[in-house]
């Protein structure tokens, strides 16, 4: 059994009359010890996708029309908050884009971590002190016990990432959902994160998810990946099938958009054309027609079947077999 | 911290003799003399009564031997209560104004904030509407309206507390609550807006994220940064609120300060006035000082310098 199971998971947001279909038809499942990724260009839902998991839409404005999250056996769509707030922080945690936000700016670091042991593990403060400090260690903070007294803003943005990561990791969760967790971070201290979650993956077994508008940076970490476009999944693949024979023409595109250092002509580095479309007036058939070079009238007139491709790899596109 | 207090205390000192020197001059320039209801009084008793308080000095001698006075503690005598000191009126009249103001500044905070943080946390419900319905109506009341409406309902109509006066512990609590609601009202608004902002901000997602109870979220996490915007208010609101006790003191006819600060005015009064000015300043000034040494050890992200 899987640990994770997502199944036609839908997040709407109901504003001012229309609505907004955020994520509209997303399942994948995710095994222990596993990295899957998913990717796509702002605003196509990965933040949200992962908020529903945790269960930390706002709702109202938000609800969920469809789907259900499997999680070791449990339908976390059908928790209540109480219990919801046993699972969160414990076995499933979550690191946020904005590192710089993210902490709370009026309680110290120790505060902020011993905390998450107190409510979990029902530990004293200073056994979870004591935890926090190594678990600091771990994800290279130096000086860690003197470090630990001080308040957010005493921290630079890589290490404030750090300790949330730290944060994450203190119950020692079995899955670790990454909101791009380095996008606000420079490039050296991209690198030292992205490595700090592979080794946390390679020496816990931490399943992560871990999303990014990157394709560049889900390359190295990732076992799987989940295109979405507009709020849908438009395709899924093992990272190595998806990397050499992208299926979805929006993939291809993506694709065409890193930047590569073995390859000197850096004109054919080639931005997707045209903009995401507004989640509350998409356009009809295809959400993707209206930028897609091979589109013709049956992608305007009606949105594409899912093709099954293999086990775990699917495509959602009228021109998958062309 | 302490070198912080001590400059911002020598900061005290300068601005309170800049107001005892432009308030010493307006008192001063402005026409009329303390003496001039007396009609009928004879030239010679007139000059003898300008010697004592030392008005036939001229002006700026006089100014430096009231600054020296002030120096030494000393605020002069009061001119309409002939034989009384400014000091001893003060002294019998402030602790009233104060257990008044003090009184009304802990109503206001406490209803306030815990009205605003309730609204806030139940945002968009039957107790946000209602609690901001009353806050709506508390702004619109000002003291000279709440006065007397409250010594018709709670002294008259139901006599549970005494119209007028001073004595016990019931004499403070209506002139307490005409003059605090108008505060309480604006604290109540303020601390709303501040925990709904808060409350949208990541570092409570993060907070959630982490497992913690709604209830814990709020307390923990949210209330710090709530407050701050009414931290920064009671500033201007304890300096509202002594103008207001000035008011309120009349309605409920408390031997406070305020009737005697109106009386002083009229009278030209001039030393009990300037007292009266002194010992307003004084406190404005110390209060705000401890608004920023407040504000600084809420937010660690502000550093005394
Ligand atoms: N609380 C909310 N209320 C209304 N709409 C929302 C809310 N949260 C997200 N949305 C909408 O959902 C859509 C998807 O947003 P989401 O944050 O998931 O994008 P994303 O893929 O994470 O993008 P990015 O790369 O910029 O983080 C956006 O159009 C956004 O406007
Ligand atoms: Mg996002």
């Amino acid at each position: 059994m899987s640990l994770l199971k997502i199944s036609d998971l839908r997040t709407y947001f109901k504003m001012e009359g229309n609505v907004v279909k955020a994520v509209d038809g997303v399942d994948f499942e995710l095994e222990k010890g596993e990295i899957v990724g998913i990717v796509g260009e702002s605003g196509s839902g990965k933040s949200v996708t992962c908020l529903s998991i945790m269960k930390l839409i706002p709702e109202p404005p938000g609800f969920y029309p469809t789907g259900s999250i499997e999680f070791m056996g449990k339908d976390l769509m059908k928790l209540n908050t109480k219990q919801m707030s046993k699972i969160r922080g414990n076995q499933i945690s979550m690191i946020f884009q904005d590192p710089m936000s993210s902490l709370n700016p009026f309680l110290t670091v120790e505060t902020q971590l011993t905390e998450v042991l107190e409510i979990h593990q029902n530990k004293t403060r200073k056994e979870a002190q004591k935890i926090a400090i190594d678990i600091l260690e771990r994800v290279g903070i130096a000086n860690a016990p003197r470090r630990i007294k001080q308040f957010p803003h005493e921290f630079s943005g890589g290490m404030r990432q750090r300790v949330m990561i730290a944060m994450a990791l203190l119950c020692r969760p079995e899955l670790l959902i990454a909101d791009e967790p380095t996008t606000a971070l420079d490039v050296t201290i991209q690198a030292q994160i992205l490595e700090l979650m592979k080794d946390l993956n390679r020496d816990f077994g931490t399943s992560i998810i871990f999303i990014t508008h990157n394709m560049g940076v889900v390359a190295g970490m990732t076992d799987r990946i989940v295109v979405m476009y507009a709020g849908k999944m438009v395709e899924k693949a093992s990272t190595s099938d998806l990397f050499e024979t992208p299926k979805h023409p929006y993939t291809n595109a993506l694709l065409s958009s890193i930047p590569r250092l073995d390859i000197d002509d850096q004109g054919s580095l080639t931005p997707i054309p045209g903009l995401p479309p507004d989640l509350s007036d998409l356009p009809s058939g295809c959400s993707f027609h209206p930028r897609c070079k091979f589109a013709d009238d049956q992608c305007k007139a009606a949105y594409p079947d899912r093709i099954e491709l293999s086990k775990d790899r699917m495509a959602a596109c009228w021109k998958v077999n062309v | 911290m302490l070198f912080f207090i001590a400059k911002r205390l020598v900061g005290v000192v300068i601005t309170l003799f800049v107001i005892i020197t432009l308030s010493f001059l307006i008192i001063r320039i402005t026409p009329g003399s303390p003496f001039s209801q007396e009609r009928d009084v004879p030239v010679e008793v007139l000059e003898a009564l300008k010697a004592k308080y030392g008005f036939d000095k001229p002006l700026h001698k006089q100014y430096f031997q009231y600054i020296g006075n002030v120096v030494k503690g000393d605020l002069g005598l009061s001119i309409k209560y002939s034989n009384r000191t400014v000091n001893e009126i003060i002294k019998i009249s402030l602790p009233k104004t104060m257990q008044i103001g003090f009184l009304a500044l802990i109503w206001a905070i406490l209803v306030g904030f815990v009205g605003g943080a309730i609204a806030a946390v139940k945002q968009n419900t039957k107790w946000d509407y209602g609690l901001m319905s009353i806050a709506m109506c508390g702004i619109s009341i000002p003291p000279l309206v709440s006065g007397p409406l409250l010594i018709l309902v709670f002294a008259l109509a139901l006599p549970w507390f005494p119209t007028s006066g001073w004595g016990s512990w019931k004499h403070v609590v209506l002139p307490s609550i005409s003059l605090g609601s108008v505060y309480a009202a604006y604290i109540a608004r303020l601390t709303r807006g501040g925990m709904l902002e808060v409350i949208r901000s990541n570092y409570i997602r993060t907070a959630r994220a982490k497992g913690l109870s709604e209830k814990a979220v709020v307390v923990k996490h949210a209330l710090k940064g709530g407050i701050l915007p009414v931290v920064t208010f009671l500033g201007p609101a304890v300096a509202s609120i002594m103008v207001g006790s000035v008011v309120v003191e009349k309605i409920f006819n408390t031997p406070g300060m305020g009737p005697y600060f109106v009386d002083a005015a009229f009278n030209r009064d001039y030393f009990l006035l300037m007292g009266v000015v002194i010992v307003y300043a004084v406190f404005l000034l110390l209060l705000n000082l401890l608004v920023d040494i407040a504000y600084g050890f809420i937010d660690p992200r502000i550093r005394f310098e």
